[in-house]
């Protein structure tokens, strides 16, 4: 209570120590695209704004209305401007006669001019980006969005997902197709529900919950827990020690198909001396060929219980 | 065990209600270039083939044959332009074999459906509008299909940005050879023959709702508020299973629900840095209780008893397990191991406040740099635990026992990461990465059992006995750290190089003690220390500018690990490459291998998944195109594990001397195989403007094995194909109308033997004909 109290209190605060201003896109010495950035000194009069854009590119400026980006259009006193926020002042451009070298092209641009540009004004949403495993391997934000021919409104996003994703990785086209999936060719998932593909601080691009938990909590809320009896690899090994998340021939998207052998892997007696934990079923009360066929007809709450050792309840 | 939903439907009615769908839409067809008038449109565009669903399209397993339409898309009015689409029609679903797979892996049902709907309005000129620029919002399946979802999108200028979603999931999971006991063929006693387990005895039937709202207020402001509101219910039927001498089958009513609050300011206080600061709350209620079903059997007064549902052998009693087999149903042995009543209710409470604190920065030239802070205090609290069991466990005499309690825990939860990459030249660079985690979670747990003796369940349970009580103190707490430092070369425009070094230290903390009645308690408690050093190259090549090699190969080694199925030895091999010769073409395939060991003495973990996969999208022209796919899958693990199984399962090995089994006298390899190859074709054909089709095939097939602890375990999904194929149409007949109509077949199949339980395999033809609407 008094944690929440505050937290309120600086929420409320904080508003009171500065200024709220508009972000202004167009100031030379904030967010210009990268190879603008070396300029110095006011060149505001470079900047024509989108009519001027219009003459020749009818088509897109008509068409950007429905783009998030048309707001720029709203900054600075209603005098922001959209298209050469990204692409740069057009005076050059404009009197060179649409001289394509005067402009900022982004299918020209080099990966990381792309990234300077974009992340200009985003980086503060994305900020793994770089060390991120797209960013590592030279993915720039075009690969994925078009900000004038997107299929996907609500990211600006060339394809939609899962569709975009599948073009690199083809291997997960099959996993999604087992018997056994989560339901993303369905619609009721995407990708990025559970992966951030900007980059996250964890392994595999993926996103944790709120109270930083494995992400699959998210909506498996029954295993977060904590538990007084956990079953300790859910919380120090995760999900995966036990589940293949995207699909499986197994049910419960199991990595084995018989859920003993999935036990008896680590519940066994070899070698406890390196494993301390390995609580081993004994023989013959844990007969596999009797009514102990399934650990889970016994063992039922597996995932963590808070009145059993043994997870029977 | 009965199924918890009827899926059944009467072929009559099915036939009935195809003719009445088709009619309808024939109707439509004829009559409504005839109706249609003139409305308040803009000027007519030139046509374009439209850009594919934005919206999400539940159980769209096969591309949709894109609408054309040959007038203007959009109506302005009172200063909008607005679009509006609508899907109306419905599922004509039939199939053959067994209902329960096709409900686990299908579930779309006959029925009038709202396939899809969408309005999206957008502001136009120089008005301004008091509640929104633009409005977006769609929907799909609802009206009985099994994936519901609502999507939500508002903004106004530099006042806010509002998004919202809801997904509703139906999910019915009834895999019968999952947790199933597979009763011998035979089992019989005095003339009653122990019926089979048909369904799982886990079986699931809940429906998942999940709403999920942001609002952004002054979101390209210096300084933005956010606020959210998450909430996730999953509730419906679902069986499980409690052992008490026997196994009883429990009717779960899963009822969990859980709600998270976000509030949030991001300040962008220097240009290029920006402040974050955070509050979560989750508030979990779970409130799942247990009923005992399966109640198959009568004692001879007439009670309704099950004798548990796993007797893979005649249940041993004084006398006969079956002492009537005329009865109806039939009576029981009183002095068998037996459930008459069970029921359990755990409600629970878990409040999980985080807070978090981020930061963003590249005003330092050529550095770019990131963390957060986040502290989760959270805490778990069961005040009222209740148990009660009536029956007769023979081994301990005991007819009835009530169980109360409560528990509480607590999840600390603090870490800290930081990431910083520094240009240092044009062409190297250098980051790094650390990561901290801690998590502590301290429990406790007070139970006190109440019992009452007896003999026969036709006997009233004795008196009580005085309280047994269990009090239990848990701990769970891990701490890592993980450093990541890379550095990367760009040798040329075409080639870069980046090489990784990864160290990371665990150091994991248990313990769980429990005493009764008093006792000092006593348990289990360890300490374990890890340390993993890894290193990861990555190349990246563009050959040409249509051509991408992405490649990696990682290696790490940790000095000891927490399971025997931990990899102590890891190796990852990746390459992706993708080959863009013309717009229209892009061929791209992946080759990924995850190479795992830990070859400690009597474990012998041995684990690997390796796949290499192809695809090629081709799409020339708008009158046709190509889509392929292929891909090869194999995932594979051993371990060495001891087990008992009598009768043994063919080819079972003894435990050899020294290995160390303790009272199990086996010793399995736990060796699982399943290579898996996939492979998909689609072909788009729009022949002329207002016609558009589309069909394919789709196949997944795993051959696998594995080792059968268990004489009557057969390998199940593990040797199965699952076929996809599909068609579908789509007829522009007027303007902005058209009629649509798709196919897509499903069937699946397992190898043999089925095993004691019924056959999984199913064939089904869903057939959707709609009308779609478009102004």
């Amino acid at each position: 209570m008094k944690r929440l109290l505050y937290s309120s209190v600086l929420l409320v605060l904080l508003p009171l120590l500065w200024r709220v201003g508009s972000v202004n896109a167009a100031r030379n010495q904030d967010q210009q695209p990268a190879h603008q950035q070396t300029k110095t000194a006011d060149k505001s009069a470079d900047y024509l704004g989108s009519d001027t854009c219009m003459g020749c590119h009818e088509d897109v400026v008509n068409k950007f209305a429905k783009n998030p980006h048309s707001r720029l259009a709203l900054l600075h006193g209603g005098k922001g401007v959209t298209c050469e926020s990204c692409h740069g002042p057009g005076r050059e451009h404009v009197e060179g006669g649409g001289d394509i070298t005067k402009i900022f092209r982004f299918t020209e641009a080099s990966v990381k001019q792309i990234d300077k540009t974009c992340l200009g004004c985003h980086a503060a949403a994305h900020p793994n980006f770089e060390r991120s495993e797209h960013g590592k391997a030279n993915l720039s934000c075009i690969g994925c969005h078009s900000i004038h021919k997107f299929q996907d409104e609500a990211s600006l996003l060339k394809v939609s997902q899962p569709k975009l994703c599948y073009t690199c990785h083809t291997d997960l086209k099959p996993a999604f197709a087992q018997p056994f999936h989560h339901k993303v060719d369905e619609g009721l998932m995407k990708c990025s529900d559970c992966h951030n593909p900007h980059g996250t601080f964890q392994a595999a691009q993926l996103k944790s919950t709120a109270d930083q938990n494995a992400i699959c909590v998210k909506c498996h809320t029954e295993t977060a827990g904590p538990f007084v009896y956990e079953h300790p690899v859910v919380k120090t090994e995760g999900c995966t020690i036990c589940h293949s998340p995207h699909g499986s021939p197994n049910p419960r998207l199991l990595n084995t198909a018989n859920v003993n052998t999935l036990c008896l892997q680590c519940h066994s007696e070899t070698n406890m001396g390196a494993f301390p934990h390995a609580v081993s079923p004994s023989g013959p009360n844990h007969n596999q060929a009797t009514q102990y066929v399934s650990c889970l007809n016994c063992h039922a709450q597996i995932h963590g219980s808070n009145s059993d050792s043994v997870f029977f309840h | 065990m009965g199924r918890l939903s009827s899926m059944t439907f009467d072929v009559s009615s099915l036939r009935a209600f195809a003719v009445r769908i088709a009619l309808s839409i024939s109707m439509c067809a004829v009559l409504l270039p005839v109706s249609s008038s003139a409305q308040e449109t803009s000027p007519p565009q030139e046509t374009t083939a439209p850009a594919q669903e934005t919206t999400t399209k539940p159980n769209e397993t096969t591309p949709p044959a894109e609408e054309t339409t040959t007038q203007p898309k959009e109506i302005i009015k009172d200063g909008y332009a607005i679009h509006q689409t609508v899907d109306l029609g419905g599922h004509i679903a039939e199939h053959s074999g067994s209902d329960p797979m096709y409900a686990t892996l299908v579930n779309l049902q006959s029925g009038p459906r709202i396939l899809s709907e969408s309005l999206e309005m957008h502001a136009v000129g120089k008005v301004k509008y008091p509640f929104f620029d633009t409005l977006m919002t769609s929907s799909t399946g609802y009206g009985g299909d099994p994936i519901n979802v609502t999507v939500l999108r508002m903004s106004k200028g530099k006042l806010y940005d509002f998004q919202g979603l809801f997904r509703r999931n139906r999910q019915y999971f009834d895999y019968d050879l999952f947790s199933n006991p597979l009763i011998p063929d035979g089992l019989t006693s005095n003339g009653y023959t122990f019926p089979q387990v048909n369904s799982s005895p886990h079986l699931f039937n809940t429906v998942r709702r999940m709403t999920d709202v942001n609002l952004t207020l002054l979101p390209i402001s210096k300084i933005s508020f956010r606020t959210g509101y998450s909430q996730n219910i999953n509730q419906g039927p679902t069986y499980s299973s409690v052992h008490e001498g026997t196994q009883g089958l429990l009717l779960q009513n899963w009822r969990n629900s859980t709600d998270n609050w976000l509030g949030a300011v991001d300040w962008r206080v220097l240009p290029k840095t920006t402040l974050t600061y955070e509050e979560h709350i989750t508030h979990y209620k779970g409130d799942t209780n247990w009923q005992l079903s399966g109640l198959n059997l009568q004692l001879s007064n007439g009670a309704p008893v099950s004798l548990g549902f796993d007797n893979v052998a005649v249940p041993s009693c004084t006398g006969p397990a079956i002492l009537n087999s005329a009865t109806t149903p039939a009576t029981a042995n009183d002095t068998c191991n037996g459930f008459l009543q069970y029921y359990r209710y755990s409600p629970t409470r878990e409040l999980f406040p985080t807070e978090e604190f981020k930061f963003q920065s590249s005003s330092i030239r050529n550095i770019q740099m990131n963390g957060r802070v986040r502290y989760t205090g959270a805490n778990m609290d069961l005040p009222n635990y209740n148990e009660y069991f009536n029956g007769l466990i023979s081994r301990s005499k005991l007819l009835a026992s009530t169980v109360t309690g409560y528990s509480s825990a607590k999840r600390i939860n603090v870490s800290a990461d930081y990431g910083v990459v520094w240009q240092v030249s044009e062409k190297i660079s250098l980051s790094d990465q650390y990561d901290f985690w801690n998590f502590r979670q301290p429990g406790n747990n007070f139970l006190s059992e109440v019992d009452q003796s007896g003999t026969s369940m036709l006997a009233a349970p004795g008196p009580p006995s005085a309280p047994t009580t269990t009090l239990a103190d848990s701990f769970l707490g891990q701490k890592t750290q993980t450093n990541i430092l890379t550095a990367a070369w760009q040798a040329s425009p075409k080639a870069s190089l980046s090489l990784a070094y990864r160290y990371r230290s665990r150091a994991l903390n248990y313990s769980l003690l429990l005493g009764e009645d008093g006792a000092p308690p006593e348990g289990n408690a360890y300490t374990l220390d890890i340390h993993e050093n890894g290193g990861i190259l990555g190349i990246v090549l563009r050959p040409s500018m249509q051509w991408r090699i992405n490649g990696s190969l990682e290696a790490s080694y940790a000095n000891r690990t927490y399971t025997q199925i931990n990899p102590r030895a890891l190796q990852h091999y990746q390459i992706h490459t993708t080959y863009k010769p013309k717009d229209w073409a892009t061929i791209s395939g992946t080759f990924n291998d995850l190479e795992q060991r830990n070859n400690v003495l009597y474990v012998n973990h041995l684990d690997h998944s390796r796949s290499f996969t192809v695809g090629a999208s081709l799409m020339p022209s708008e009158r046709y195109g190509l889509d392929l796919s292929y891909g090869y899958l194999d995932v594979f693990s051993r371990t060495s594990l001891c087990y008992a199984a009598s009768p043994a399962p063919a080819g079972a090995v003894g435990v050899p001397p020294g290995t160390g089994c303790g009272n199990n006298i086996y010793l399995g390899t736990g060796y699982y195989d399943a290579p898996t190859q996939y492979g998909s074709i689609g072909i788009t054909l729009a022949p002329v403007k207002n016609f558009r089709s589309a069909l394919g095939y789709r196949m997944s097939a795993v051959n696998g094995t594995t080792e059968f602890l268990n004489p009557r375990q057969v390998p199940g999904s593990l040797q199965s194909q699952y076929q996809t194929p599909y068609a579908n149409v789509a007829w522009n007949f007027a303007s902005g109308w058209a009629w649509k109509a798709d196919w897509n077949y499903y069937g699946y199949g397992e190898g043999t033997p089925i095993g004691p339980t019924l056959p999984r395999s199913f064939r089904g033809n869903v057939y959707t004909l709609s009308m779609h609407y478009e102004f």
